[in-house]
């Protein structure tokens, strides 16, 4: 879903600069976010993937650079309006205590029902479809703290697309998943975006289901980007050796058309 | 409202009530006495056990209490220095004064704890005012006599003996205006339950539910404080229990449930004061925290056994 260039941005980064106790972590960060499109944010770990996540969902305020979305700055815009239109699931959500499925996706009506009026007819609608669509709907009875790790990212995530905003937002849906809730995870991402056009930026650590499933990829290194655009051009030998720090072979997924990485070996620096 | 010096009969009970029947001994302790003091009790223990809930989920801590907010200990110093310094106010002014200190605590604690991020700040500095307070409140009474120590001292205590409809009607205005207020966070608390990140992704302004929620807290135990002097445990106590008892999270069932049962706690061991070591009392406030200490330490015990962590 390639947008031609002479379209405005949906969000936008300008700028970023964001410090933890002095400690710079997105270092004059900016970056566009065309609409319609799936993003994934690659990096190593500690390279700034979910500080910038939250700072584009105002979970963090820079200390320097502005957030646009619409061409408006979110500082400025209340919580609740910031919340009808983006929704972000945090990398590792706190497990409240007793709280079932359909409770946890019921919270993400919360932005829109504010918190003295009834759940409206739209609202269980919106309910009904994310748990339907999450495939959550045989579970939506059952407490969170007992379900597995890959339902429990499931209600997690219908209770982000329950929030129906046009700008979803995952930080790692993927981790601790097997390999085919993984996949139906990432399906479900594309599914929405295909079928609802929402825009979606989500954190990955595996490169090849990013190519697969991403239209284009971000590289964060030491809080900058360093690599940025379509699969075929980020995942390559040089990037992994350069970034990842591993010696690989990139060939072409027979299936999918898209890049795919075989690693070999770790790099080792010199002196 | 039977029990008591002098017992009366359900029958006569009823008389007096809806008949104006008894006789003049019964209908005054009765109505003026045993009732006025039930309905104080209802609506303190109500206010009491929502404030429990409002900090024990806004501040996701499950050992907040009001005790922290400084709003006791600083009614306690207002009350020292009014009775000890004999500051020339009257009897019926007193309550106003302790509000006051009550307010002036509780917002000492919000202002210091404002703008930092973790519950556990607000509870550290709510601990650490609290002590200031009283040893300030000790440091009083040793300046005073001991004619106005022992004074003090029954209102140190927390107390329900000797109200009447006056005092219902002080409190009245409180309840009417906090009780709907607190009711009226049940939604926020139950997003504020995934955490403070996930929370705001939801469009929940956290620092400022933090606040509105501390507010009506304080509000809401100087009112009480002033009216019935420092009960302790029926906060802590009330949510727990109905939390262990339902099995249930969900703020729009707790709240209502803990107010129910605050109440009923309140009442409860009031009547026990009252009628335990006839024709002594026992302060109700000594009643809830001897046996509420226990009771918390139980549901404790046997929450950390039965779960591995929280
Ligand atoms: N609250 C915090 N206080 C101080 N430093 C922090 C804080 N949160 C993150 N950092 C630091 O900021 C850097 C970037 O963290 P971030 O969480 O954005 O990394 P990441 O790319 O998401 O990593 P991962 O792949 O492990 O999730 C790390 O060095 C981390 O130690
Ligand atoms: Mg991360």
């Amino acid at each position: 879903m390639k947008e031609d260039q002479s379209q405005k941005p949906l969000l936008e980064a300008q700028n970023i600069e964001l410090r933890y106790n002095d400690k710079p972590i997105l270092k004059e960060l900016s970056m566009d976010i065309l609409s319609g499109g799936v993003t994934a944010l690659l990096g190593t770990n500690g390279s700034g993937k979910s500080t910038l996540l939250k700072t584009m969902a105002r979970l963090l305020m820079p200390q320097k650079g502005c957030v646009y979305l619409d061409g408006h700055a979110i500082a400025k815009e209340s919580p609740r309006s910031l919340a009808r239109k983006m929704a972000i699931l945090p990398q590792s959500p706190e497990v409240p205590m007793a709280i079932t499925v359909r409770e946890l996706v019921e919270q993400g009506r919360y932005p829109h029902v504010g918190p003295l009026r009834m759940l409206k007819k739209q609202d269980h609608a919106a309910i009904e479809e994310a748990l339907e669509v999450t495939g959550m709907q045989a579970f939506e009875q059952r407490p969170l703290d007992s379900l597995s790790g890959g339902e429990r990212q499931r209600a997690w995530i219908a209770m982000a697309i329950a929030q129906s905003t046009p700008v979803l937002m995952l930080d790692e849906p993927t981790t601790f998943l097997d390999v085919r809730h993984q996949l139906e995870i990432l399906e479900l991402v594309r599914r929405l975006n295909q079928e609802r056009g929402t825009t979606i930026i989500v954190v990955l650590h595996d490169l090849n289901q990013a190519a697969r499933y991403a239209d284009r990829m971000v590289v964060l290194k030491d809080g900058r980007i360093v690599r940025d655009g379509t699969p075929d051009r980020v995942l390559t030998e040089a990037v992994l050796q350069e970034v990842f720090g591993i010696h690989a072979t990139v060939l072409k997924d027979p299936v999918a058309g898209t890049p795919i990485f075989l690693p070999h070996s770790v790099v080792h620096r010199e002196g | 409202m039977k029990h008591g010096y002098p017992e009366i009969s359900w029958s006569s009970l009823q008389q007096l009530l809806f008949f104006n029947g008894g006789t003049e001994l019964e209908r005054v302790s009765v109505l003026e006495i045993r009732f006025p003091r039930i309905v104080l009790g209802c609506m303190a223990g109500a206010m009491l056990g929502l404030c429990g809930v409002l900090l024990q989920d806004g501040l996701r801590n499950s050992l907040a209490g009001p005790e922290l907010l400084g709003v006791s200990s600083g009614a306690s110093f207002m009350m020292a220095l009014v009775t000890v310094l004999h500051v020339p106010v009257s009897y019926g002014m007193q309550p106003w004064f302790a509000l006051l200190g009550g307010l002036i605590g509780g917002a000492v604690v919000i202002l210091a704890a404002g703008g930092r991020n973790g519950g556990i700040h607000i509870i550290l500095i709510g601990a650490a005012v609290t002590a200031i307070m009283n040893g300030l409140v000790v440091w009083v009474i040793t300046m005073g006599s001991s004619n106005s120590a022992s004074l003090l001292f029954t209102f140190l205590m927390g107390n329900l003996a000797n109200r009447n409809w006056t005092h219902v009607g002080h409190l009245l205005p409180w309840a009417l205006v906090t009780i709907p207020l607190s009711l009226s966070f049940a939604r926020s608390l139950n997003v504020l339950r995934l955490g403070s990140e996930t929370a705001e992704g939801l469009g929940l302004h956290f620092m400022r539910v933090r606040i509105y929620l501390l507010i009506v807290c304080c509000a809401m135990t100087a009112a009480v404080v002033s009216q019935c002097g420092p009960i302790g445990y029926i906060a802590l106590i009330a949510p727990h229990l109905i939390r262990s008892l339902s099995q249930q999270y969900d703020a729009k069932f707790v709240l209502p449930f803990s107010a129910m049962l605050g109440a009923v706690l309140l009442t409860t061991a009031d009547i026990l004061a009252r009628t335990m070591f006839m024709p002594r009392e026992v302060p109700v406030g000594l009643w809830t925290t001897l046996i509420g200490g226990p009771v918390i330490i139980a549901l404790f015990l046997r929450k950390l056994g039965g779960r591995p962590s929280e």
